[in-house]
């Protein structure tokens, strides 16, 4: 039997904010435990949250980046249940009318809906340790945005790979945006994944199964597929899909049942009265409209039509922000977008690939680039130049003197090596003249790099010598 | 109201009661249950009110300082590492 | 001059003249109040007291010139002051020290008020008797058979008996209001946001207030202007201006109208109240006010509305309490669902047990709508009646209380308990303020209150009228 697969994502991100969502401790990842936090944070008796201007500003800045629309009154409801990371035993969370409504992503060919996006607060952190689980409350606070798609309306996802399309473009529009470092191993970003399957062309959903707070894209992915296997399984055998809450066991490579339908949360949820409905006008809106960074759509379109990019070095270089960043910073000292692309699509990206940190200042990369470009250096001079000065404070220009790369065919030194040279291998020079060969020509030009040990300019000295001996 | 259901609202509540209490309980849950319903029966539409703060009202992002871990765990029951402390738990 | 019988007022004049010193004061007050232990008004006389007293002598002689310098002060014990065990009257808080001040307890500290004790009341602030505490009953002040009222039944004894001029308590549905009454005293619940809730343990988040208990109309007028203004640390803090309540206390204010609601009156048919305010509205009619009547449509629904709203939000606010954090937790729990459990069966006592299964039977899957939604709604058309009610008049008024102070362990089934609220409770769910001033005597000798309800910040209104009214059965 063939199956359409359906699959939902409840995706986590934490905000960046300077303060928590509810009260003016830091946002802060990696701290000592429990040092950035206050009588809110704790939830001690007669404590009152106070909602952050700015939290609520990225989690507009978060829908419209993704085309969602806004509600003009956003109220916050208590989610309750019992956890020892959740000091309060509720959560601030939106249910009712939460900040963004109705937005859609594109993967591949399909803009893949998405119901909500919703402001809340992180729960705290538990450190197991021997027969003791330590409560750590500094994430506790951490303002945290879901985003919540739609699976009832069409199209779906269909396949992991999809779902991890939808993921890393999010991350890329989040980080773009501002609103988000998404920095998955601290685990700013998380996702919950719905799957159901249901026979192919059939019109029902399937028994929705969730899969919890995977961590890293290559577990989502392998979790879905496993998901779907065991599923498919199922259904095969004559069986009944259980609605059921599943945990991934990434070392096992296998989930099993966390929570099954009876024994699901009752939440409770209800307006908290401790904080108001907040009013969000038009005005704000544009403003922050007004303010929002170009996004990674915006900017593809800029570099394919207005630098001449191809579609493969534009996708190279706005994959990580970071490097879209300073590729802009060295267009704006030196503006040939293919030639700096060049050198990010090749030098740049092999220098960071598995997570190596980009540790250069726009102004070595600007002057090594352009030192090539001008023929002022051999480019596999620069390159060496690149990996010298790559993580360090010294000067590309500085370190070129020093290392005596720098071309300089104007001075006499060059000329002089020229003559020479051309003067000890007459015969060559001879040979050359009877048989026209372009290998006996490259041979002396070579001559004249050794001996000026690369300061000449290759191309420079070619035409010098033909000059002179034709 | 029976006993089930105040089993349930028992769960809920994280409380632990005897068969005695639940038996005493069960009965004032009537006469209660009854107060509340003449909400839930109430012929009367009505809407509700929201306290509404303009967002420009909201707190400025500006962080202030912390409160010291050691006051803010002194009524703590067990606390090691500036943290409190809870028995294992398992998943 | 006896100290105990003087006002704050009178109080902070004396300590800036040099007729009186701090230490003078509190020791005469401590005093009073560990002569009449018998009474169980106060659960701890700070020790510190007179030591601060020491200090503020020498502030005063040194300059300061707060507004309350060298009052004693008693506060409720659900009220953070930074040091001090905050019980609740709770065995589950039964060591939990204050980790912060509460906003009104620093401003109170700031015009020099010195605290010298906490007050017992009802566990976690629910019930009217004082009889819900951990730490035993409270005694009516006049008759210690009865009750003095609660939740805040140790403030409003406190100040009765002369242990402080002034004593803070929180009101969610009459819990300053009605101990004022049943002790004789004046118990003021401002306007929902006038005053912060900031380190006030929550009950009904949505309704409490802080309130204040005092000898006389001025003390509370003095108080109110300290307290009352915005938090930021409490968001439901109003923004409102904050007027000089005691220096309007003598305005003009005979052009006020006067609203007795018929529904209401109808309710109190057959009690004591009936006839007391029938005495009152003729007290006014004496002193030339115009009296209107106004209808307030759906009373009947008011305590079923209030009670569905309080339990919800007591449930969720006291799920903090959970044994893991900073209550006591359970010796024999071994695991964490047992210290849940365990532990909050053990801490809680049986009423508010009660209301959190209640909170958490309206906020339940399936009766949300029909319970929580709907009180939300019909508190939206009863604050629409109150609305129109103050078109027609400025202030209204209506008993506190059904009759007396009741005697202790009469009201023994919950729901006849909670029917002592039937008068208070608007004022909480409408978010209005009101005040109980002492007016006339029951078929026992015992005082009866009555309530002077004004519409959103009038508390000026309110206490210019009670002030007259003061004045007048004072002559």
């Amino acid at each position: 039997m063939q199956y359409d697969v359906i699959i939902g994502l409840e995706v986590h991100a934490e905000l960046r904010t300077k303060t928590k969502c509810f009260c003016s401790c830091k946002n802060e990842y990696g701290s000592s435990p429990n040092s950035n936090c206050c009588p809110v944070c704790v939830g001690l008796p007669g404590a009152l949250p106070v909602l952050n201007k700015h939290a609520v500003e990225q989690t507009i800045r978060a829908g419209l980046a993704l085309g969602f629309e806004i509600n003009n009154t956003a109220i916050f409801e208590r989610k309750n249940y019992f956890y020892p990371d959740l000091s309060k035993a509720y959560q601030i969370s939106q249910l009712e009318k939460p900040i963004c409504i109705n937005g859609s992503l594109r993967v591949g060919e399909k803009d893949i809906p998405i119901n909500r996006i919703h402001l809340e607060e992180d729960a705290g952190k538990l450190v197991h340790f021997g027969s003791d689980s330590l409560i750590d409350y500094n994430r506790g606070g951490v303002p945290l945005i879901e985003l919540v798609t739609d699976a009832l309306k069409e199209p779906h996802m269909e396949t992991a790979d999809e779902a991890i399309e939808f993921l890393t473009k999010l991350r890329q529009i989040y980080i773009y945006a501002g609103v988000a470092d998404c920095e998955m191993e601290k685990g700013q970003m998380r996702a919950d994944v719905n799957i159901s399957l249901r026979p192919k062309g059939s019109k029902e959903f399937g028994t929705k199964v969730e899969m919890k707070n995977i961590m890293g894209f290559k577990s989502i992915h392998r979790a879905i597929n496993y998901e779907i296997e065991r599923q498919k399984e199922i259904l095969e055998d004559g069986g009944v899909i259980e609605q059921e809450t599943r945990k991934w066991d990434n070392d096992k490579g296998e989930s099993f049942t966390l929570r099954t339908k009876e024994n699901s949360e009752d939440y409770r949820y209800f307006p908290d009265p401790d904080l108001l409905a907040v009013n969000i006008s038009d005005e704000e809106i544009q403003k922050i409209k007004d303010t929002m960074p170009m996004l990674p759509n915006d900017m593809k379109k800029k570099y394919l039509e207005e630098y001449g990019l191809n579609e493969y070095d534009t996708d190279v270089i706005l994959a990580e922000k970071e490097v879209s960043d300073l590729y802009s910073e060295c267009l704006k000292d030196y503006f040939q977008p293919k030639s700096v692309a060049n050198w990010f699509t090749t030098e740049i990206l092999a220098r960071i690939k598995g997570g190596n940190k980009l540790d250069i200042s726009k102004e070595n990369l600007v002057w090594i680039i352009k030192s090539v470009d001008e023929k002022k250096i051999q480019r596999n001079s620069a390159k060496d130049l690149l990996t010298f000065v790559w993580g360090t404070n010294l000067n590309a220009e500085v370190e070129a003197k020093k290392q005596g790369i720098m071309a300089d065919l104007s001075s006499d030194i060059v000329f002089e090596v020229l003559d020479k040279i051309l003067k000890e291998k007459a015969d060559v020079v001879a040979q050359f003249k009877a048989e026209q060969d372009p290998k006996i020509l490259n041979f002396l030009v070579g001559q004249v790099m050794r001996e000026t040990r690369g300061k000449a300019n290759a191309g420079e000295v070619m035409e010098k010598i033909k000059e002179k001996i034709m | 109201m029976d006993l089930k259901e105040l089993e349930h609202l028992a769960e809920l509540s994280k409380l632990k009661f005897s068969e005695d209490e639940l038996k005493e309980f069960e009965k004032d849950f009537t006469s209660l249950v009854e107060l509340a319903d003449v909400v839930k029966n109430a012929n009367v539409t009505g809407e509700r009110k929201l306290n509404i703060i303009d967002m420009a009202e909201l707190r400025e992002d500006e962080v202030k300082e912390s409160t010291p871990v050691d006051v803010l765990l002194q009524n703590s029951p067990i606390v090691k590492k500036d943290s409190i402390v809870v028995p294992r738990i398992m998943e | 001059m006896e100290i105990i019988k003087l006002s704050a007022k009178e109080i902070r004049e004396k300590i800036l003249n040099k007729e009186l010193t701090c230490v003078e004061v509190v020791t005469a007050f401590v005093d009073q109040a560990k002569k009449n232990e018998k009474y169980n008004a106060v659960l701890e006389v700070f020790e510190d007291a007179i030591e601060i007293a020491k200090e503020m002598d020498e502030k005063v002689a040194n300059g300061f010139k707060g507004k309350l310098a060298g009052v004693p002060v008693i506060i409720k014990d659900n009220i953070m002051y930074e040091g001090k065990i905050c019980s609740c009257s709770s065995k589950f808080l039964e060591k939990y020290i204050a980790q912060y001040n509460s906003t009104a307890v620093q401003k109170l500290l700031d015009e020099g008020a010195i605290i010298i004790g906490r007050a017992n009341m009802d566990e976690f602030a629910m019930g009217s008797s004082t009889e819900n505490s951990a730490y035993g009953i409270t005694l009516n002040p006049i008759d210690p058979t009865r009750v003095p009222g609660g939740s805040s039944g140790g403030s409003a004894c406190a100040v009765a008996l002369d242990m402080c001029p002034i004593a803070l308590g929180t009101d969610t549905g009459g819990s300053v209001r009605q101990p004022a009454s049943y002790c004789g005293i004046y118990g003021l619940k401002p306007t929902y946001g006038r005053i912060s809730r900031y380190g006030i343990v929550a009950y009904g988040s949505s309704l409490d207030q802080v309130g204040i208990f005092s000898k006389n109309v001025e003390d509370n007028a003095i108080v109110l202007e300290i307290l009352a203004g915005y938090d930021e640390h409490d968001s439901t803090s109003a923004k409102h201006p904050v007027d000089s309540y005691s220096l309007k206390l003598n305005d003009d204010i005979s052009n006020l109208k006067i609203g007795v609601p018929k529904e209401i009156v109808e309710m109190a048919k057959g009690s004591d109240s009936e006839q007391n305010l029938a005495n009152f509205i003729n007290t006014l009619k004496s002193l030339g006010f115009e009296i209107v009547d106004v209808s307030i449509k759906n009373s009947d629904l008011m305590l079923s509305t209030y009670y569905i709203i309080a339990w919800a939000e007591a449930t969720s606010n006291l799920s903090r309490f959970d044994g893991v954090k900073y209550t006591t937790r359970s010796e024999t729990a071994r695991n964490l669902q047992e210290i849940y459990k365990e532990s909050r069966s053990e801490g809680f006592g049986k009423e508010v047990k009660r209301r959190i299964m209640l909170g958490n039977y309206v906020l339940s899957s399936g009766f949300y709508d029909a319970y929580y939604k709907k009180a939300k709604a019909l508190q939206g058309s009863l604050i629409e009646e109150y609305n129109k009610a103050f078109k027609a008049c400025d202030i209204l008024i209506i008993p506190t209380a059904l009759g007396e102070a009741f005697k202790i362990g009469s009201k023994a089934s919950p729901i006849d308990a909670y029917k002592e609220d039937v008068f208070t409770i608007s004022a909480n769910v409408v978010g209005i303020p009101s005040l109980s001033i002492p007016f006339g005597k029951g078929a026992n000798g015992m005082p009866l209150g009555i309530q002077i309800m004004a519409n959103k910040f009038d508390e000026a209104k309110i206490l210019s009228l009670a002030k007259l009214i003061e004045d007048k059965i004072g002559e």
